[in-house]
């Protein structure tokens, strides 16, 4: 029977053995959210949410949203929403007055760390 | 009596031996092939009494095999109600067990030759358990050294991937959150090379065919412009994907604990090389990945 188990932990040890190590990857020190959900539009104007996955590493100075009519918006054509400081688990915002009726508008959260600014995908809406 | 697959018929004074021989001859410029079933003149003679008649028609239908043979010269007995006894020993002609076991499989991959560019990634773990129902056909009578298995085994387990990707002033970097599970079918013709009283070792070598199903939960790309003013752009796309099925060779080392025994213990080692067996899509870039899977599995046999 001492024979069996000695076998028995033989082949264990070469399966382990066959698991080699894995590769090492750099850290991601930048936060992580969702796309820009649209949480109300009526005719007193649009309400923005964005979900956090993850904070990263970075301290957070600055987050909101930018929204235009540019398909892809940046800080130089857009309009934005923000607050400063660092957001709870998800932030909303609401937008009024400021947008054109019926236009094709597109709108993404951002998050301004201390290196960086991270955006989140675009998201399209018509205004109300 | 036989030895060596050879049949022998015992006269009051001398063996004979049951053969038939096949031989060409040239007749006349023409080739012609003769099958002489020598035997069955043999046992014509030798059983030659009152069930002649009855055995003739056997033994004109009697190949030469230990089974045949036993039937006939059963029926001689039994006719002539002459007293016998078989000394064959009675063994089946195989042994049908089922094997229901348990393991764990570890993998490692490589990038295929066909690939532009090798893109780190890492799994969260590489350990997949997975549990198995199979058949053991063992013991063939007239093949002992060799067994045949199949069966069927399924695996699931949530796991996460990590990867990233430089290029020049860009840094991609992602994640994909998934659940995989997976139907394996191993089919393996196994040699037997050494036995003990009770545990036979066996080498195996044949195929296994999987399927997967990849249920993706979250995933993520993050694409780093790294010049100033430094940006990144999220983008909740799915960067991996498993072959649906495949069918894969591969090898193996066991034990046949108590293989005599009813009941027995069965355990393996087992290497199986999967051909891009998932794909990493990142950055308009995509790289395959060939699997070496290294299975451990331990099971009760039945």
């Amino acid at each position: 029977m001492k024979r069996q188990f000695i076998f028995i932990g033989l082949l264990l040890v070469i399966s382990l053995l066959s698991a080699c190590e894995q590769e090492e990857l750099s850290p991601r020190t930048n936060p992580r959210f969702s796309a820009t959900s649209i949480q109300s539009i009526d005719e007193t104007g649009v309400e923005f949410i964005s979900k956090i996955y993850d904070f990263g590493s970075e301290e957070i100075i600055e987050y909101g949203f930018l929204y235009s009519l540019n398909d892809y918006p940046i800080i130089e054509n857009s309009e934005v929403i923000s607050k400063v400081g660092k957001p709870e688990n998800q932030f909303s915002m609401k937008v009024e007055n400021s947008l054109a009726k019926g236009q094709n508008y597109y709108v993404v959260a951002f998050i301004q760390t201390s290196t960086e600014r991270v955006y989140s995908e675009p998201i399209g809406f018509v205004s109300p | 009596m036989s030895y060596k697959n050879r049949y022998f018929i015992e006269n009051e004074d001398y063996f004979l031996q049951l053969d038939k021989v096949d031989e060409a001859r040239d007749v006349d410029g023409n080739l012609v092939r003769a099958r002489d079933r020598e035997y069955m003149g043999f046992l014509s003679y030798m059983l030659y009494g009152p069930c002649g008649d009855v055995l003739q028609k056997k033994i004109s239908t009697t190949s030469l095999s230990e089974q045949e043979l036993i039937s006939t010269f059963k029926i001689y007995y039994e006719c002539e109600q002459i007293p016998y006894e078989l000394n064959v020993k009675n063994l089946p002609f195989v042994r049908a067990s089922l094997v229901a076991g348990t393991g764990i499989s570890l993998t490692q991959s490589n990038l295929t030759k066909d690939s532009f560019d090798e893109i780190p990634h890492v799994f969260d773990t590489q350990y997949n358990p997975f549990i198995s129902l199979g058949v053991k056909l063992d013991q063939w009578r007239r093949l002992p050294r060799f067994s045949f298995d199949t069966g069927i085994a399924y695996t699931k387990k949530n796991n996460v991937i990590n990867m990233e990707l430089f290029k020049p002033n860009q840094r991609y970097s992602a994640t994909e959150e998934f659940s995989r599970s997976s139907l394996i079918v191993p089919i393996f013709i196994n040699y037997l090379f050494y036995r003990t009283k009770k545990n036979e070792f066996y080498l195996g070598a044949g195929t296994v065919i999987r399927t997967n199903t990849l249920e993706s939960k979250f995933s993520i790309i993050d694409y780093k412009i790294t010049y100033e003013p430094v940006t990144v752009r999220l983008s909740e796309e799915s960067v991996l994907t498993y072959s649906s099925a495949k069918l894969s060779p591969a090898i193996k080392l066991g034990v046949n604990f108590l293989f005599n025994q009813k009941y027995g213990i069965v355990s393996e080692f087992q290497l199986e090389h999967i051909s891009k067996e998932y794909t990493i899509d990142l950055s308009t870039r995509q790289s395959y990945y060939n699997s070496l899977v290294a299975s451990y599995m331990i099971g009760f046999r039945l």
